[in-house]
């Protein structure tokens, strides 16, 4: 099977070694006998057609880097709800999956308007960040997942959150984490999430292989 | 009143240090306690007449042990926190312990290296009439967040009045002198630049004023190097103080085109710790001749670069940061440039000695693929996080036959005892000693 991967914004939206992510997947994908090929799209570029790709998957940027990316990625906003509507599996990871929702106040008090694919609103602060190791449970997988979150925002409003927090650091007031709605999949968890957990990775690669079969 | 609250904080601080010293315990705990009691004491102290300063991700120990040696060899009256205790607790107990009763400071220059994230409280109130900015990289992001935040702390510890000394090759760091008074260091293209970011990452590729793709000339190394923005016009400063010439063969550099300074250990990092001694020397009023010979074959006392043996293995220990990739980075290139066959040991067993953390994202953004290199016979990964150093591995093309996956210190240490090519051992702070311990010992 011959599957497209859609890196987004992995110039940028890299902080924290997301294109790991990539990578593994690549591999597990490859190991069950696809074929493989991964594209890049950032901020220079004029066209996005979600609908070209088996898998759209975007990491993790700065406060900053992030609102460049979600001004650039405003103007692909119908393609990609159309992308989700169809089922398109989607991974965000880090603040890139803050995006999706309905707005994101900034720190300095600016309101961003969000992709609009989800009803939730984000809210930044630039005093303090939420850091540490944690796990979590989500009814997909049989095995914990593991990993850290790095983030100074909140998060208000997420009909279906990803994971069950099972482990957090005590700073952190949330229990649920992420969203996930139809094949769409974001989380807090910033890095190479799917190359610390294989299991995840290996749910999401059948996933891919299953709604292009 | 306030005279006595400084006497008492002095006397105090003294005492508590010299305890402190007796337990084995650090230069942190005196100002920690002292701050207790007395918050606001650095207000009412009289620091040295000259302050210098010292932060970025990288480099700071070092450069600070650099500038100090070039000072005291000067003949300056010196005080500097050479345990490295930088944050407001180190810097109290380094300013007060140099106090008279009264105090007063005996020394006339203070040369402080500051944390990046706590400068703004280091410099509410002792303020630094130089303030050096080394270089911003991603370090320690499980406690430092990402560059961008750790500039906003370094931007909000910037009063005026302090004039800023500024990596002119570091993009981010070049960007503090905006609207401020502000000189520059940096290096002019060198035999060993490179013509494109090869990195895993590059922080340098977007303008960090106006967002616009950036251009450079040349990369020194990641992405420091000279660089322009063709969309607003930011770019690369004019310096004042510039490396002109280097060669890492012939372990020298040339500085302004004319003070030439062998180096004891030979890389591009420690080309720019001289140069910013060189700088710090030229502002404290020594002559550039004197900085040149105190310079010239200074060996760093600091032990990031330390030989050993252990059984038929011989080699160096390249002391680099957990979570700094631009650390690994530079200890692969200096593997890289070595002519000979040599083997290479990497240990990550402990995150960090501060704090605990199983992240280990940073190993994705090290450019572990040059060690596919022709001159790279074996790699050795060890110590807890085997598994995440073999997966990370796994996706460069390096032969598996050249890897040896070892789950403990122990067992690399094993193996390596008969490895017959010179050895370098990539760790950071938090591991090195498990690494010395076993060599000490002579056996596993």
């Amino acid at each position: 099977m011959q599957i497209k991967i859609l890196h987004l914004y992995s110039d940028f939206m890299n902080l924290y070694g997301e294109y790991g992510n990539v990578r593994l997947l690549t591999k597990a994908l490859a190991d069950k006998g696809s074929t493989v090929e991964v594209f890049q799209k950032t901020i220079t570029d004029s066209e996005i057609d979600f609908a070209e790709y088996d898998f759209i998957y975007c990491g993790a940027g700065t406060e900053s880097k992030r609102t460049f990316a979600l001004n650039h990625l405003r103007n692909f906003k119908d393609s990609l709800k159309s992308a989700f509507d169809a089922g398109k599996v989607i991974l965000f990871t880090g603040n890139s999956w803050e995006m999706l929702g309905k707005s994101i106040e900034t720190a300095d008090g600016k309101v961003l308007e969000g992709l609009n694919l989800f009803d939730f609103t984000v809210k930044e602060q630039n005093k303090k960040r939420l850091t540490g190791d944690i796990r979590a449970k989500t009814e997909l997988l049989n095995t914990e997942l593991i990993g850290f979150i790095n983030k100074c925002s909140e998060v208000e409003n997420v009909a279906s959150p990803l994971f069950t927090l099972t482990m957090k650091p005590e700073s952190f007031s949330f229990e649920a984490e992420g969203i996930r709605e139809k094949n769409l999949f974001g989380t807090q968890i910033v890095g190479p999430v799917l190359v610390k957990n294989p299991d995840f990775c290996n749910y999401i690669a059948e996933l891919i292989i299953k709604n292009k079969a | 009143m306030k005279k006595i609250k400084v006497f008492l904080a002095v006397a105090f601080c003294k005492t508590v240090r010299f305890f402190a010293k007796l337990l084995g315990r650090g230069s942190s705990l005196p100002g920690a306690l002292t701050l207790k009691l007395f918050p606001n004491i650095l207000k009412d102290i009289t620091p040295p007449e000259k302050i210098i300063a010292v932060t970025g991700s990288n480099g700071k120990t070092s450069t600070v042990e650099l500038i100090a040696h070039v000072l005291k060899e000067s003949g300056a009256s010196l005080v500097y926190n050479k345990e490295g205790s930088n944050q407001i607790e180190g810097v109290t107990t380094m300013l007060l312990c140099d106090s008279t009763l009264s105090g007063k400071a005996k020394s006339k220059i203070a040369l402080i290296e500051s944390d990046e994230r706590f400068a703004k409280y280091t410099f509410k109130y002792i303020k630094p009439d130089y303030l050096f900015v080394t270089n911003l990289y991603r370090d320690q992001l499980t406690r430092n967040g990402h560059p961008e935040w750790v500039y906003a702390s370094i931007n909000d510890a910037i009063s005026e009045g302090i004039t800023l000394v500024l990596n002119a090759d570091d993009p981010l760091v070049t960007t503090f002198g905006k609207n401020r008074k502000a000189l520059y260091f940096g290096a002019d293209k060198l035999s060993f630049d490179k013509d494109v970011n090869d990195s895993v990452y590059n922080d340098g590729k977007y303008c960090p004023i106006c967002n616009a793709p950036m251009s450079y000339d040349y990369y020194h190394y990641n992405h420091i190097g000279s660089y322009y923005c063709p969309k607003c016009g930011f770019k690369k400063p004019e310096t004042k103080w510039t490396i002109t010439d280097a060669s890492l063969d012939d372990k020298k550099l040339t500085i302004n085109g004319k003070h030439t300074i062998e180096l004891s250990f030979s890389s591009i990092y420690q080309c720019y710790n001289s140069l910013v001694a060189f700088a710090a020397a030229d502002i404290a009023g020594v002559k550039a001749e004197d900085a040149v010979k105190a310079l010239s074959g200074y060996k760093m006392q600091s032990g990031r670069i330390m030989d050993f043996t252990f059984g038929k293995a011989t080699g160096t220990l390249l002391v680099s940061k957990h979570e700094n990739s631009v650390s690994y980075d530079q200890s692969i290139n200096v593997v890289t440039n070595d002519k000979n066959d040599v083997a290479v040991l990497i240990i990550v067993d402990k995150i960090s000695r501060k704090y605990h953390t199983e992240d280990t994202s940073w190993l994705w953004d090290i450019d572990f693929e040059k060690l596919n290199s022709e001159n790279v016979k074996k790699i050795y990964l060890a110590g807890s996080y085997y598994k995440d150093l073999e997966v990370r591995f796994s996706v460069t093309d390096i032969d598996k036959d050249k890897l040896a996956v070892c789950e403990s210190v122990e067992s690399a240490m094993a193996k390596l005892k008969n490895e017959e090519n010179f050895t370098y051992v990539i760790t950071c702070f938090s591991d090195k000693g498990k690494f010395l311990e076993i060599v000490k010992k002579g056996e596993v």
